[in-house]
């Protein structure tokens, strides 16, 4: 027999040969001293092997993780990441609307899961609570709003909406520069140029129309669409306003104007409606008498201002994820007057006299029309803009009178 | 006692010496193992279990399986059984921490065919069934393994050489 080979060796020693192999092996092992040599060699190693692998029994746990960690990125992380856009957009947003717009929205920061927004600016809630508070005289900061903005927030191209490129607002420069990024994070259309589709409107009859109260600069009740109202009355109207929400949720089921932002400045409320998706006109009412543009913003002004319904107000906010006016920080609260009604209506009526036109003066400039014209109620000057022809935009005014009506009605003396 | 638990105690204690010796590490070692068990639950037949389970953990450690694998009470419960009648090796010195590492070396110089029907041989496969696992012919697995044991051993008495030429410096 042929000298066997390492393999067959092995195989041997290992039992893995048929009998007759195995016997051959055995019998030319026995007689070959060379192949003697070889066997034992080969047994050194099978004995050395299994003693060098049984070291490696000593194995540690855990060397390597028990579960592979699929590399994943933190959602902390991208909730900073979101939170840093959102900032930095409604920064940008200010500025580039020189910072005078006071846009509102507190529901965005929850809707849109921004919570973030409010652990990392823990401000924010608070100060946005005073813009809405601010705006709406420390009533209910609503959903709709929120709803209306937060496509805007979340598109993050301003340009197409329109908070008003109006004027004032009845907040004071303190009072938006106060709201900080966080505020302005929603951006809420501060963008001075208007674009969009040319507005569709919807054929709603005026009774079923909700009733909207925006007569003064310090009150409005604004209808969304979706049903919850932007309250913002003034003590006079504030009854009414607060009996009319279950006819405000009724008649919301129509194609009501959809508010997407109430921005005050001083002697204004700029109110901004989309007539379409992505398609909206402002309106801006420019109250008379600077005694009403003062700021109305915190807490003080709310207990003394809106003292006489001020239960229906905190019930409604602290029902809503919101509660705008009872986060308003007492300093701007305390920095802001409060309007004398008596005074305001005698402005509003010197003021409203100056313009009687019904169907209003109609300016075109750069693609964006603008009607002025006097409210017959409440005698403010109104200005309506948008990016769309005068006739379009003559619909969307007597749309927005129509909604506008009822609840100016109500508040004519 | 389901046909699971008996492959199970079985073979278990087999398996996840051969896989830590095979990962170096005994945590993953045991998970592989388990894996391998569920695998065998899905199956309506095994012919050879060893050989098929020994081919179906060295699979799932090749596929890096063991993404998808999911812990089964049931067999951990076993695993744990099985742990507390092990006798666990007596302290770690250092000694033994270095013949660990030089294993460790040597193992992974060989080719991985040889390392695994080395390991396999071990934890007493015969040669067909380390060929099935391995799909290599029943005939070349001598030579597989020889060739195996061969390297292995230089390998480590190399390694065993450089360090005590170490020590040997160092100490002068």
């Amino acid at each position: 027999m042929q000298h066997p080979d390492e393999g067959m060796i092995h195989s041997w020693l290992d039992g893995a040969l048929s009998a007759d192999e195995a016997a051959r092996v055995e019998a030319h092992v026995r007689d070959c001293p060379e192949c003697a040599v070889a066997v034992a060699e080969a047994r050194g190693f099978i004995a050395a092997a299994s003693r060098i692998l049984t070291a490696l029994d000593n194995a540690p746990r855990g060397v390597i993780p028990a579960t592979a960690p699929k590399k994943r990125i933190d959602p902390i992380v991208w909730r900073v990441a979101a939170t840093l856009l959102v900032v930095a957009g409604g920064t940008f947003a200010v500025l580039k609307s020189g910072g005078r717009e006071a846009p509102f929205s507190v529901e965005n920061h929850r809707d849109r899961g921004s919570e973030a927004v409010a652990a990392v600016a823990p401000h924010a809630s608070d100060s946005s609570s005073a813009v809405a508070s601010s705006a709406s005289n420390n009533v209910e900061a609503t959903r709709p709003t929120a709803k209306a903005a937060a496509p805007i927030k979340s598109s993050g191209n301003p340009p197409r909406s329109e908070a008003g490129g109006s004027a004032q607002n009845v907040f004071t420069g303190k009072a938006a520069a106060k709201m900080g990024a966080a505020d302005m994070s929603t951006a809420t259309g501060n963008a001075p140029t208007p674009a969009g589709p040319p507005v569709t409107l919807s054929a709603t009859p005026p009774e079923s129309r909700p009733q909207v109260n925006a007569g003064a600069a310090l009150s409005g009740n604004v209808a969304g669409r979706s049903g919850y109202t932007v309250k913002a009355p003034t003590p006079r109207a504030l009854v009414p306003a607060a009996g009319s929400v279950a006819a405000l949720d009724a008649a919301s089921e129509t194609q009501a104007l959809k508010i997407v932002s109430i921005a005050r400045q001083i002697g204004a409320k700029t109110t901004l409606y989309e007539v379409a998706p992505g398609d909206t006109v402002t309106l801006t009412e420019i109250v008379g008498a600077q005694l009403e543009s003062v700021v109305v913003t915190g807490l003080s002004a709310t207990r003394t201002a809106a003292q006489p319904t001020e239960k229906s107000v905190t019930t409604q906010a602290a029902k809503g994820a919101v509660a705008p006016a009872v986060t308003a920080s007492d300093s701007q609260g305390a920095a802001a007057g409060v309007p004398s009604p008596a005074l305001a209506q005698a402005a509003r009526t010197q003021t409203g006299n100056a313009l009687t036109s019904k169907t209003g003066n109609v300016q075109v400039s750069n693609g964006v029309t603008t009607i002025s014209w006097a409210d017959p109620v409440t005698r403010n000057v109104m200005k309506l803009s948008g990016r769309m022809s005068p006739a379009r935009l003559q619909q969307v005014k007597s749309q927005i009178e129509r909604e506008r009506a009822p609840e100016a009605a109500k508040k004519k003396p | 006692m389901t046909d699971v638990e008996r492959l199970f105690r079985t073979y278990n204690a087999a398996l996840v010496r051969y896989l830590t010796r095979r990962l170096g590490d005994r945590d993953w070692a045991e998970e592989v193992a388990q894996e391998t068990f569920v695998r065998a639950l899905r199956q309506t037949s095994i012919q050879n279990e060893r050989a098929w389970l020994f081919a179906v953990a060295t699979n799932l450690v090749r596929d890096e399986a063991r993404k998808d694998m999911r812990r089964r009470k049931h067999l951990a419960l076993l695993a744990e059984e099985e742990r507390d009648e092990m006798v666990e090796p007596e302290e770690t010195t250092i000694e033994r921490a270095q013949e660990a590492a030089m294993a460790r070396k040597a193992i992974d110089a060989l080719a991985e065919r040889d390392r695994l029907a080395l390991l396999m041989r071990e934890e007493g496969l015969d040669y067909n069934e380390i060929a099935e696992a391995l799909q290599l012919s029943p005939g070349s697995v001598g030579t597989t393994l020889s060739r195996a044991r061969r390297r292995l051993v230089e390998s480590y008495e190399a390694l065993q050489k450089s360090r005590e030429e170490r020590e040997k410096n160092a100490a002068s």
